[in-house]
């Protein structure tokens, strides 16, 4: 499984358990996070359910300089560590 | 500590210039923006209240700001106080509608705001007559408004504080109501130095050596007062992290950073960061001796969870706009978790049920309050007055318990108010998006406790005839929620149901819902 195919798995999942809003069956990159309304606590749930998946937590959210706003930012951010 | 162990002419600018006798170079602020001395602060204070002087604002008239927490909003609300005017800290997170009333009901006469923030409140600049002056912080290209840095630029760096009695008003704080726009709630300077004394050193322990960094925003009082009076009422210096809370990394890396030692948040922030495995090893949090919590009751399990984490005791503890800042707290040494504490000295609360009889231990009540730092009114809001502002107790609209030892249990609300990540929702707020929808005949919104044992709004949704209930439709209604709503009042959960439980009069029975 990609990566890309991972953070949206675990997306869903996130969706799925703490927002009312169905899951789309398919997720652009362009596509806004803010729209599934996860708050603080459901997100860093999302990082450290793919943290168990890839092995890390992208550096610059971890370090908080990144609040990925769309399903796009958030793929890049593991695309830019998994590369390093 | 009572008021009128303070002199008669008293100006809350003191709690900022006592430290130039002692501390003067001394760091005050530290922030990503660049950190400033007690001596800096004073000097660009005294600039901008030169600034209103000339900008015309007189004794009692509002200077409004709208700004993330960066050393400007601070500037600018003690350079309001400190010529006589009365400063309003703006929430960032409320819309258009909102700012239009609030400018109105303060008449604001100069605006202060962020260039970030400028498009929320920009649309409706236009409607107020008292509103004078803009000026715009940031570096940005718009020439269209006074840039804050040319404003005060060359401005006289002292000024002799206005001779205010400590009774006059100083501050406004707009706090949500069930219906209708938000209250106005002004704040005396007399409060300044009480809630200071009597929640930051008495309860606190607060001490010059201390530095603080507060999550909840200095727009909230419990942000202002934890990380901004209580600090500099002692010498100590305060950490500004003008980012939103929602990023619980970046509030780690900011103690990683700067190191305080009193950690200022809310139950949500501590289970965001709680969620995070091995947090501790991740981030150095050994600076903080000390962490407090309010806005929202906080967990049991939640408090459990961040003691065996980090070896911490959460201080929770209950105050509100209308006392300004703390009047019960788990103390150290005496902490029950879940629990809101004690009254502190200062404060005397009482348990009264609907005749406003005392109600006997164990049983719930609707929690009164009393203490020389509350306010008098809401603004142009007399009916409001008298329902909350009760002689000398105020009436809060939480609903609690006393335990045998003396501790008070939240127990909910008496209204149908919702205290969602510390801030405060109506349910008619939301209910009135939802009902904006074609299909939407009527709903309504309650309180439900998620997974965390946190309140978030639940949605009961009843649909025009022949409307079908599906995922789309479902997609819809929550769509024109998030573009309507900000993100903690938008419903978690939403279902259809056939029709509403009522009365055989026609009112809703939220109880009944509350209960399914």
């Amino acid at each position: 499984m990609s990566v890309r195919e991972t953070v949206q798995k675990r997306l869903a999942e996130a969706v799925a358990e703490h927002s009312p809003m169905p899951f789309p069956e398919s997720i652009d990159d362009d596509d806004e996070l803010d729209i599934f309304s996860l708050d603080s606590l459901a997100f860093m749930g999302l990082l450290t359910a793919i943290e168990k998946d890839v092995g890390y937590i992208p550096s610059a959210i971890l370090e908080g300089d990144l609040y990925p706003e769309t399903f796009g930012e958030l793929v890049s951010a593991y695309d830019a560590d998994g590369s390093k | 500590m009572k008021a009128a162990d303070l002199p008669l002419h008293y100006n809350m600018c003191a709690i900022l210039e006592h430290n130039l006798e002692t501390r003067a170079d001394k760091t005050a602020v530290l922030s990503a923006d660049g950190s400033m001395t007690f001596r800096e602060v004073s000097d660009q204070v005294n600039q901008v209240a030169n600034a209103l002087l000339r900008s015309g604002v007189r004794f009692g008239e509002c200077v409004a700001i709208l700004c993330p927490d960066r050393p400007e909003w601070v500037t600018s609300f003690f350079a309001a106080a400190k010529i006589g005017g009365v400063a309003l800290g703006m929430n960032t997170l409320l819309k258009a509608p909102e700012y239009d009333y609030i400018l109105a009901d303060s008449r604001t006469r100069v605006l202060i705001v962020h260039e970030s923030l400028l498009d929320l409140i920009e649309p409706v600049l236009g409607n107020h007559e008292t509103l004078e002056h803009v000026i715009l912080i940031g570096d940005g290209e718009d020439s269209s408004y006074t840039r804050f840095n040319d404003w005060i630029d060359g401005e006289d760096k002292s000024l002799a504080a206005a001779r205010t009695h400590r009774d006059d008003f100083c501050s406004l704080h707009y706090s949500s109501g069930t219906t209708g726009m938000p209250k106005g709630v002004m704040h005396a300077h007399k409060d300044y130095p009480l809630i200071a004394q009597l929640s930051g050193v008495d309860v606190f322990g607060m001490t010059e050596d201390d530095r603080t960094f507060s999550v909840a925003k200095l727009f909230f009082v419990y942000g202002i007062g934890g990380n901004l009076i209580f600090p500099w009422y002692v010498g100590a210096s305060c950490i500004l992290h003008a980012g939103p809370p929602r990023q619980a990394a970046a509030v780690l890396k900011t103690i990683e950073e700067f190191k305080p030692t009193i950690f200022v948040s809310v139950p949500t922030v501590y289970g965001a960061i709680s969620a995070l495995p091995k947090f501790t090893e991740r981030f150095d949090l050994g600076s903080i001796r000390m962490c407090l919590s309010a806005g929202e009751p906080l967990p049991a399990r939640s408090w459990q969870t961040w003691k065996d984490a980090t070896g911490l005791e959460i201080l929770d503890t209950i105050g509100c706009t209308e006392t300004y800042h703390t009047f019960m707290a788990n103390v150290p040494g005496a902490i029950r978790p879940g629990s809101s504490g004690k009254p502190i000295a200062g404060y005397d609360v009482r348990l009264v049920d609907e005749e406003d009889r005392d109600v006997p231990v164990g049983q719930v009540g609707n929690l009164m309050v009393r203490g020389e730092s509350t306010a008098l009114f809401y603004l142009h809001q007399a009916e409001k007055t008298r329902h909350t502002f009760r002689g000398e107790w105020l009436f809060t609209g939480d609903q609690y318990l006393i335990d045998e030892d003396g501790y008070y249990w939240h127990q909910g609300r008496g209204d149908d108010m919702l205290k969602v990540g510390g801030l405060w929702v109506s349910p008619t707020e939301i209910e009135n998006v939802l009902s904006e929808h074609d299909t939407v005949t009527e709903c309504a919104v309650v309180g439900h406790y998620d997974n965390a044992g946190l309140l978030k709004p639940r949605a009961f949704v009843c649909l025009a005839e022949g409307v079908e209930q599906n995922d789309a439709l479902l997609g819809q209604l929550l769509k024109l929620c998030a573009g309507n709503l900000d993100a903690h009042k938008r419903p978690r959960w939403l279902e259809f149901v056939d029709d509403l439980p009522r009365t055989a009069t026609g009112k809703l029975q939220r109880f009944k819902l509350r209960d399914q």
